[in-house]
């Protein structure tokens, strides 16, 4: 279970987050909706530790992610995978040694059993046998699935998506989405997923939360947004009808 | 006025920056294991992007140390013979370790500014921190160990070119015979001392500075430039400071 | 062995690369500046942005030359009891050679590293093209500008960093070595000439025009987005620091 209470968040002066809170049920989905600068990205580095609010609490599960330090925060984080919005691949290593880096880091498996792992992960995002690449010669589409892979190499219960379909094409689109449908139906893992795409984004979706400016405008089940009166989340849910 | 006060919170405040990441640096050096490897290829990479600027720098630095002495001794003395002699300490003691520290803070410590920088920028180090790999103990710690390691030896390095060139310059200025250039009479055992422990020191200051420099870049390749700038200025400033500092105590022990 | 050999011929092919681009950029340069070319406000505009930038450091590094040193002439002063000498060592190296350098390297990293990222970043963001389609030419707008303001900064900061050197050095002969201001400052006045003031000039102003064509030209020429501006910004500060060991040994020999 992820629970943020009444979190707020500033950088110099500026007020990014302000007082919001969030639930999201374990092994339920998420959905995480706004425009740009509306502060979801930053969610996901608050429910990660990554960065820590100035006021409010954030939990995983019974763990109080933000009175965490950097030490206590390592057995939360094994729990978490996180996909980021600009891949984030190291740059320096190959897709394989990416990819195994989460394990080789924590000595959680054997050499052998590490490139196994590996090698079955890549056939899962549909790239088989592209180990020894570096990310700088792959597509946008194709470091989106490996960060999704290195994301989920150590099988975390928790899965937090940044923006997975920024800037890639319908058809790449559409086949990060259907990964993502496929290892949550084999894993059920708790999720939050954020997206502009809410077409796209909804089958995926136990509940949806749409956050505007920094406050949270909505938050429940997709039948309760699609019932829902708010201008901000009717021109998310319906794009096509908003002027 | 305003402008100096700020400057000066800055500087308050990438002190304090570094000095955390030297904190936790030291701290996992005793936690947690070194990965030999990563040593070894960072030793190698400092070595091999400053190795040809050290010689070039200290080279020209040596042949004009003893072109200002030569000068001067003929002016008072009308003999230059001593040069060697006379050089040879301060190129231990002090221009062989400083220059070397600030020829490495400039060519390294920008190296490892713009990594870290470009790491941060692209959420690299928010990756590394998701997967078990804090950044001080994977980033820092390496460059750290290797600068310890390789910056008395480009010292030593540097000395050497330093006093080759002098020779060089020497004799084809002042005509004094290698022979006689190569006096090391006036050189003690704590000059030699001296020098090993300032380039020790900046072996371990420079990539703290730089590393905090580049772990504290924010926003695009404009944070990467200002990280890089910021990293060869204060780990300039910081070789010039210990150098007076280990230099003032050096020279209190002496007399 | 064949692999050194290729690697290090490879890395000499760089230099003359460097060495060759630097000397086309330099005669463009000079083209603009003999025909009295450049932009006057945007003059004015770079000098203060410079000097602001740099002043605390430099004095900063100036007081620490000075004090350095104070300590290399001290050991010499103390062991003969030369104390009236102090003023004299002190100024023949600070004013000529430890001065100049040390706020020449500072400036470099300083203000050359930032000229270099802030042209890196107006390419590679397509700036500087949208200037040449608007008939401005780079080199008059850009370059001539702060060619100008880093060459007068850098000798005006050479002035201001005697000082505060001259001041670090008299506290730190005073408070180490014992050795009186007044007699210190009457030994300085006494032997240090004019001609070692000027001769440290000369070299800042040198290094002025090193640093400015240097951080120009390498920040004109980035290419590669926002890594390949971190490799200009590195291999600005680089050139500039052998470039600034190379005109002083030059000119060391030049003005004796």
């Amino acid at each position: 279970m992820i629970r943020l209470c009444g979190v707020t968040k500033r950088f110099e002066g500026a007020t990014v987050l302000d007082d919001v809170s969030l639930t999201v049920p374990t092994g339920a989905t998420l959905g995480l909706v706004g425009q740009g600068g509306a502060g979801k990205s930053l969610v996901l580095k608050l429910v990660c530790g990554l960065l820590r609010p100035d006021a409010g609490q954030v939990f995983v599960d019974d763990d109080e992610v933000s009175a965490l330090d950097e030490t206590a925060l390592m057995p939360v984080r094994d729990r978490i995978g996180m996909i980021f919005q600009n891949y984030a691949l190291f740059d320096y290593l190959t897709v394989g040694e990416n990819i195994a880096f989460p394990l080789r880091q924590r000595r959680a498996a054997s050499a052998d059993e590490i490139t196994a792992r590996v090698t079955k992960r890549l056939a899962q995002v549909h790239l088989p046998g592209i180990e020894d690449r570096l990310p700088a010669e792959l597509s946008g589409g194709m470091k989106k699935r490996v960060c999704l892979a290195r994301a989920t190499i150590h099988d975390p219960p928790i899965l937090l998506c940044d923006d997975p379909t920024a800037g890639l094409d319908p058809v790449t689109t559409n086949r990060i989405f259907a990964l993502l449908k496929a290892m949550q139906v084999e894993r059920a893992a708790t999720a939050v997923i954020v997206s502009h795409d809410v077409p796209s984004l909804l089958p995926l979706c136990d509940r949806l939360a749409v956050l505007d400016r920094g406050r949270r405008v909505f938050e429940g089940t997709c039948a309760e947004a699609e019932a829902s009166a708010d201008p901000l989340v009717r021109a998310f849910l319906h794009p096509e009808v908003t002027p | 006025m305003r402008a100096l006060l700020d400057l000066l919170g800055h500087a308050i405040r990438d002190a304090r920056f570094a000095l955390t990441v030297g904190g936790r640096t030291v701290y996992y050096l005793a936690r947690a294991p070194l990965d030999r490897a990563a040593v070894w290829r960072q030793a190698f990479e400092v070595g091999n992007r400053s190795v040809l600027f050290v010689l070039l720098t200290l080279g020209f630095l040596g042949a004009i140390m003893n072109l200002q002495t030569g000068f001067q001794a003929l002016r008072l003395f009308g003999d230059a013979s001593l040069v060697g002699a006379q050089t040879m300490p301060l190129v231990l003691r002090l221009f062989g370790p400083t220059v070397t520290g600030l020829m490495v803070a400039t060519r390294v410590g920008t190296g490892i500014a713009a990594e870290v920088g470009s790491m941060v920028v692209t959420e690299q180090v928010d990756a590394l921190r998701m997967s078990g790999a804090p950044p001080v103990d994977y980033l820092v710690k390496p460059r750290f160990v290797a600068c310890i390691l390789m910056l008395p030896a480009l010292a030593v390095l540097g000395v050497t070119a330093s006093f080759v060139a002098g020779m060089a310059v020497s004799y084809g200025a002042f005509q004094v015979n290698p022979a006689t250039y190569a006096n090391f009479d006036l050189v003690r055992t704590g000059d030699v001392f001296e020098g090993l422990l300032k380039a020790l020191t900046y072996g371990a200051v420079i990539p703290i500075i730089a590393g905090a420099a580049g772990l504290s870049a924010r926003g695009g390749s404009e944070g990467v430039g200002q990280a890089t700038t910021r990293a060869v200025v204060n780990a300039s400033l910081a070789v010039i400071v210990l150098d007076f500092v280990i230099g003032g105590a050096a020279f209190v022990l002496r007399t | 062995m064949r692999g050194l050999a290729a690697r290090l011929g490879g890395r000499f092919l760089d230099i003359a690369d460097v060495v060759g681009e630097l000397a086309l950029f330099t005669a463009a340069v000079a083209r603009a500046g003999v025909r009295l070319r450049g932009d006057g406000r945007e003059t004015w505009r770079t000098l203060h942005a410079v000097g602001v930038r740099s002043l605390p450091i430099i004095v900063v590094t100036a007081w620490f030359a000075g004090a350095i040193a104070v300590l290399q002439v001290g050991e010499y002063v103390v062991k003969y009891r030369a104390y009236e000498v102090m003023g004299w060592g002190f100024g023949y190296s600070v004013f000529r050679e430890v001065g100049p350098l040390l706020v020449g390297l500072m400036f470099s990293g300083r203000v050359g590293a930032h000229n270099t990222a802030e042209l890196g970043t107006m390419t590679v963001t397509e700036q500087v093209d949208a200037l040449r389609v608007l008939a401005i030419d780079p080199i008059e707008y850009l370059v001539m500008p702060r060619l100008v303001a880093m060459t007068v900064m850098m000798t005006l900061l050479n002035v201001v960093g005697d000082v505060f050197a001259l001041i670090g050095g008299m506290v730190t002969a005073d408070v180490l070595i014992g050795v009186d201001p007044y007699v210190f400052w009457n030994s300085f006045i006494e032997y240090v000439k004019l001609e070692d003031f000027l001769n440290g000039l000369a070299k800042a102003f040198s290094f002025g025009v090193a640093v400015g064509l240097v951080s120009c030209g390498f920040g004109l020429s980035v290419r590669g987005g926002a890594p390949g501006v971190g490799r200009a910004v590195n291999a600005c500060v680089v050139a500039s620091a052998v470039g600034i060991f190379v005109l002083d040994y030059f000119i060391t020999h030049l003005l004796r």
